[in-house]
């Protein structure tokens, strides 16, 4: 496995509260929703860069939302 | 690039052979299978239509390339995982931590490790030769996908969609993966997972 390194992140309150959550629905650290995140994020980017589309679609109506990311 | 010990059977003896598992690989490494695996994967599919098997009925993964799933390893999510021996790729997995969802209802929408391909060299696969080589390389790197779920916070829990013949099939089942059915979103293929206390057990097991 890589070389782990370290960093302090400063979150807004709010911010962290979304973690907590997102942890304890996951069933994860809050390392490994970030790590979850940045690898999502990561991979979004490329398939956009590559000229994909991200949808989002409604299981029931089937309506499609394109989703932008920065 | 990691590498740990593991053992796999020398299907001729019924031997144990110490192999390593590799659990960092990088595109030069797929590249290094692809190149000794396809012609023997080709020279496999043309003595199977020689003999009169029909297109249909080759191997499922006979068009399989790893050179061209090499540019997957740039993800973050990406694991590249391989089985080396005597001087060659026994074995290849490749797996992803996003994406998928676990889908069993105990354990529904929580993270897993999901295997994307995986796959044993065309000389330790019953459907391309009569005698295969070296065996428990699907168990292994299932093991090393079951490890790489715990490591990362996932309990264990992997899921995949296996190839659709029955001997595909009974392999995961007997590994205690659980059968959820064909899987419309993926062309219709199985889809398999492991609950979190199965995955478990089955680690335990090969200890």
């Amino acid at each position: 496995m890589d070389e782990k390194r370290t960093m302090t992140l400063n979150l807004a309150a709010r911010e962290m509260e979304v973690l907590e959550e997102l942890a304890k629905k996951k069933e994860l650290n809050k390392t490994a929703v970030l790590r979850q995140a940045l690898r999502l994020y990561q991979m979004v980017d490329e398939k956009l860069s590559r000229g994909e589309t991200l949808f989002f679609e409604d299981k029931i109506t089937k309506k499609k939302a394109e989703v932008f990311v920065l | 690039m990691s590498r740990s010990p593991v053992e796999i059977v020398d299907c001729q003896t019924r031997q144990t052979v110490a192999a390593w598992l590799h659990d960092e690989l990088g595109a030069l490494d797929l590249l290094d299978a692809e190149i000794v695996w396809m012609p023997e994967r080709m020279k496999s599919v043309a003595r199977m239509l020689r003999s009169g098997v029909v297109e249909e009925d080759l191997p499922q993964h006979s068009h399989w390339n790893w050179w061209n799933k090499a540019y997957e390893l740039r993800m973050l999510a990406t694991g590249g995982f391989g089985i080396h021996c005597d001087g060659q790729w026994q074995g290849l997995m490749m797996t992803t931590t996003v994406g998928h969802a676990a889908r069993l209802p105990e354990q529904l929408d929580k993270p897993l490790v999901y295997v994307k391909y995986l796959e044993s060299a065309p000389w330790n696969v019953r459907a391309f030769v009569q005698a295969p080589k070296y065996g428990a390389i699907g168990t292994r790197l299932l093991e090393a996908a079951v490890r790489l779920s715990v490591a990362e916070g996932f309990s264990g829990r992997v899921g995949l969609h296996a190839l659709p013949n029955p001997a595909t099939e009974l392999f995961y089942q007997r590994r205690g993966l659980i059968g959820l059915g064909p899987d419309a979103h993926m062309e219709d293929l199985p889809y398999y997972e492991f609950s979190s206390a199965a995955a478990n057990a089955f680690l335990n097991e090969g200890e």
